[in-house]
């Protein structure tokens, strides 16, 4: 490990950073906008909104993503009509189609969190509010939504570190994020573990700060609860029974 | 229809045959970088549950690492720094010695490695999941601990392992698509030499999308039939 080498390459590399940053930002908040429709699609009795759901989260958690971001980047250019439309400046750049493929895919990952989450809800928070008169859709935006969106926060967590991790392939569409920067260092100058290592670690602080943040903003969504956690801990647990997924 | 029928079938200007062997790589790639990777899983699972100290603070730092830092990080890490490091060793050993590690032996174990860390976590939480007793009687019959560990535990906490084993091998053949980044000529890999060549990227690509999907909703199958066969003569919940 040469020091005065890796001196030099932290301008670079902080640069990268800044562009994970704000990759990892934009596609966790579009993403999870994105999420919840999703979600309330696929718990839908209605067929044909349960049915399109199902095929999107399937579709997007049984392929690779980095061959959803090749046939966003790589493959929209194949038709005509794409190059001629309007959104062409913003499907050229590849930036763009990074934000966008990593928003499509935590729309899928987290949806499908989030649909555990609606049905995990206990009936008879449900019931309760029926039986004051509550429609369907006031019964999702103040009862279902909120205390499903606290239960599956521990995942939400897990889930943005996925994310992170996952963000690391845009430097394949040429996005010179944290891991672009390391790869063209490592590549102009034939050393592998300077730039790798530091970037790692730089990776490591990332999630470090991911885990950190979320368990301060559970702390506070909880707060009133404390107490009761630790006679029925069963409830806040159930949520974070869902299964590693990696993208 | 037609010409997307010639364009893939496996004909004189088809890319079928190209893209089947690229398939058959990726399996490949997958079953074998899933097997090293339960191997590190049951090692590390190990050391952190029974190893001795420094053995168990070691496992600590693979899995933090691993679930904190890109997988493709990794791979790259491993694939050209591991072959360099494992290249100048051999030289120090045995000099005047080169010895070419080739690609797939390193995307194995570099996909090996990224899977181990979470099938650690796997292990390490199915073997606490056994109950206490079933441990307890096999120390009251005096049975060796390897004994122990693979008639009485393993075999117990196979069946709470299975669900998650199945989740993370999806995770591993997905991950394989990973390894063309570093030149392997895997599914994505051929595809991407037929998208170029053809200029229809986007069909290429969908192909593959598909091809993966089809993988892994066979794979979701029959682990599921694996659970159902492992998990006889216990009560579904």
């Amino acid at each position: 490990m040469d020091l005065e080498f890796i001196q030099r390459i932290l301008g670079n590399l902080l640069d990268g950073v800044v562009v994970t940053i704000g990759l990892v930002t934009a596609s966790m908040v579009w993403g999870n906008a994105m999420a919840v429709p999703v979600a309330l699609a696929r718990v839908s009795r209605r067929w044909w909104l349960k049915a399109p759901a199902f095929v999107f989260i399937l579709f997007i958690r049984g392929t690779p993503l980095i061959v959803q971001m090749f046939m966003i980047y790589y493959g929209l250019a194949q038709f005509p009509a794409v190059r001629h439309s309007a959104l062409w400046p913003i499907l050229r750049e590849p930036m763009w189609c990074a934000v966008i493929s990593l928003s499509i895919s935590t729309a899928a990952y987290s949806g499908e969190v989030l649909r555990g989450a609606i049905q995990a809800v206990p009936r008879g928070e449900v019931e309760a509010a029926r039986s004051v008169g509550m429609r369907p859709a006031l019964l999702m935006r103040r009862i279902v939504l909120p205390i499903a969106l606290r239960q599956s926060l521990p995942v939400f967590a897990n889930e943005t570190v996925l994310l992170l991790k996952a963000s690391a392939i845009v430097f394949t569409i040429t996005v010179r994020d944290l891991m672009g920067e390391a790869n063209i260092i490592r590549a102009q100058t034939f050393r592998t573990y300077e730039p790798l290592i530091t970037a790692a670690l730089m990776y490591l602080v990332l999630t470090w700060i991911i885990v950190r943040g979320f368990a301060w903003l559970e702390a506070r969504l909880s707060t009133h609860r404390r107490a009761v956690s630790a006679a029925a801990p069963g409830r806040v647990v159930a949520a974070a029974a869902v299964p590693l997924d990696a993208r | 229809m037609e010409d997307l029928a010639a364009l893939l079938g496996f004909g004189e200007k088809g890319w079928g045959g190209q893209l089947l062997a690229g398939a058959l790589v990726t399996i490949e790639i997958g079953v074998a970088s899933y097997l090293v990777g339960l191997l590190f899983g049951l090692a590390g699972a190990w050391a952190k549950l029974a190893g001795p100290r420094p053995l168990r603070a070691l496992a600590n730092a693979y899995t933090t690492v691993v679930r904190g830092v890109p997988d493709i990080l990794i791979i790259l890490f491993v694939y050209y720094g591991g072959t360099t490091a494992l290249r100048s060793l051999i030289g120090l050993v045995v000099p005047g010695v080169t010895v070419e590690i080739d690609a797939f032996t390193a995307a194995v174990v570099s996909l090996g490695f990224v899977s181990g860390a979470y099938a650690t976590e796997l292990f390490r939480g199915s073997i606490q999941a056994v109950p206490p007793g079933q441990i307890e009687a096999a120390k009251s019959l005096a049975l060796p601990p390897p004994v122990m560990f693979f008639k009485v535990v393993l075999p117990q906490a196979l069946r709470f392992a299975l669900p998650a084993m199945g989740n993370l091998w999806v995770v591993v053949l997905k991950d394989s698509a990973l390894i063309s980044v570093v030149g392997v000529r895997d599914l994505l890999g051929s595809a991407a030499t037929a998208a170029a060549t053809t200029r229809m990227p986007f069909t290429f690509y969908a192909v593959v999308a598909l091809i993966f999907l089809g993988l892994t909703i066979a794979s979701v199958g029959l682990f599921q039939l694996a659970e159902r066969a492992y998990g006889r003569g216990f009560r579904r919940s």
